[in-house]
């Protein structure tokens, strides 16, 4: 990092690291694209209004992350739907895949999304945004033990819903 | 000295929970012992599947919509200052309405003359541009209104009509450039503020599309020739101004 920079080299740098995380963390929050990609944009659009004060730039991504888990419950919380299908958000990356591992990475979004908000949020914040489990106490303002609790429950309870899924061959609703 | 069963009982609790941390004890310990080992490979196994699952690509342009930002935003408190709405200063009260109407038309043919939509085709990158030059402009002019006689004219120059509510909800209209051909630039009156509504008649579209451009969230549908992109503060009024353009936008009419 260079201190030489101007804001706005300071912000494309955040940009281009952190945008597609951040858009990945919307979206499991939300289950919606396009709400996904306006809290994106409403915390990159906040990070450039703030830039001249945020000097450490290694503080940019749990800033980023507050300002979408903000913005989330305080506009959409209570005007977007539950999501049932996972697929019908997600745009398909998988054509390289054979139709097996396709529709297996399928089940496994349908699954995570099922999860309750709970497990799911800090376990896309773990996976996906790369938190600490401290970082992610922060974030969501509850005790180190507390995440790790809800993270091993998030992770036992994937892998039995998805062994009872590979066990049957059908979707198995009770999580 | 910790037992085995000990042991492993804190493998898979951090297994559980932070995977990617493992204590390295644990993992000295695990060494030893295949079934310790066994668990630390069926873990990582999983955690790449999560990883897989959780990491879907961003939608195109995300990157362009965000990069765009500090263009639209130069000021120190430029979200005050379009919130007020306060007219410039050559609008204000002892300036004649019609006057400042006129005004907008000279920028408006100067902008048609002097810049070249052709220079970005995309429809998002074509809006950006086109909101970044005079949207706030057109906004503030919309308040000296339009009459409705003339409001027909400028649409039926671009082969554009519009009725019921669609018709009663707009406020401002004027031409405008857009790629390809002269389009048409409208201020839409809503119960939660103004949108800006741009309706391209060579902008063809396959399907309907959603994004933002700065802090303006976007709507584009195709009609029966071109499409029409709308323009809010927020997700919500740009679709109810969508839902007012279906059906009460008729596009393509002779000229």
């Amino acid at each position: 990092m260079n201190s030489n920079d101007s804001p706005r080299q300071r912000f494309e740098r955040i940009a281009r690291e952190y945008h597609m995380d951040l858009f990945r963390y919307g979206l499991w929050l939300c289950g919606n694209e396009a709400l996904a990609k306006d809290l994106v944009q409403e915390a990159f659009l906040r990070g450039w209004k703030a830039i001249d004060s945020l000097q450490d730039e290694s503080k940019a991504k749990s800033w980023l992350i507050t300002i979408v888990r903000r913005e989330f419950a305080r506009t959409f919380e209570r005007k977007v739907p539950p999501i049932d299908d996972i697929a019908d958000v997600v745009v398909s990356d998988d054509e390289e895949l054979a139709p097996d591992a396709r529709a297996e990475r399928n089940l496994v979004r349908q699954r995570i999304n099922k999860l309750p908000k709970k497990y799911r949020e800090p376990l896309v914040l773990q996976v996906v945004m790369g938190c600490s489990c401290r970082e992610i106490a922060n974030t969501l303002d509850v005790s180190e033990s507390a995440v790790m609790t809800q993270l091993y429950r998030a992770r036992e309870k994937l892998k039995d819903v998805l062994q009872r899924d590979n066990l049957t061959g059908e979707l198995d609703d009770h999580l | 000295m910790t037992s085995k069963f000990d042991q492993q009982q804190a493998l898979d609790q951090q297994l559980g929970a932070d995977p990617r941390n493992l204590d390295d004890a644990l993992r000295v310990e695990a060494e030893q012992d295949p079934e310790m080992r066994e668990k630390i490979t069926q873990a990582e196994a999983f955690e790449q599947q999560l990883e897989a699952a959780l990491s879907v690509p961003a939608p195109v342009g995300l990157l362009e919509n965000i990069l765009a930002i500090p263009r639209f935003h130069t000021s120190d408190d430029p979200i005050a200052e379009r919130k007020s709405e306060r007219k410039p200063f050559w609008a204000r009260r002892w300036l004649p309405a019609g006057v400042a109407a006129a005004m907008t038309l000279v920028v408006g043919v100067l902008a048609v003359t002097l810049w070249n939509p052709a220079s970005n085709s995309t429809v998002a990158g074509y809006l950006s541009e086109h909101y970044n030059k005079d949207g706030l402009a057109v906004i503030h002019a919309s308040a000296a209104g339009i009459a409705p006689v003339e409001m027909t004219t400028i649409m039926q120059q671009v082969g554009l009509e519009a009725s019921g509510l669609m018709r009663e909800h707009i406020r401002f209209v004027k031409t405008c450039p857009t790629p390809g051909a002269p389009g048409v630039h409208m201020i839409v009156d809503t119960d939660t503020g103004l949108a800006t509504a741009i309706y391209m008649p060579q902008m063809d579209i396959a399907e309907a599309q959603q994004f933002a451009v700065g802090d303006q969230k976007v709507e584009v549908m195709p009609l029966t020739k071109g499409s029409i992109a709308v323009m809010a503060n927020d997700r919500a009024t740009a679709q109810a101004v969508m839902k007012m353009v279906d059906g009460n936008l008729q596009s393509g009419l002779r000229i």
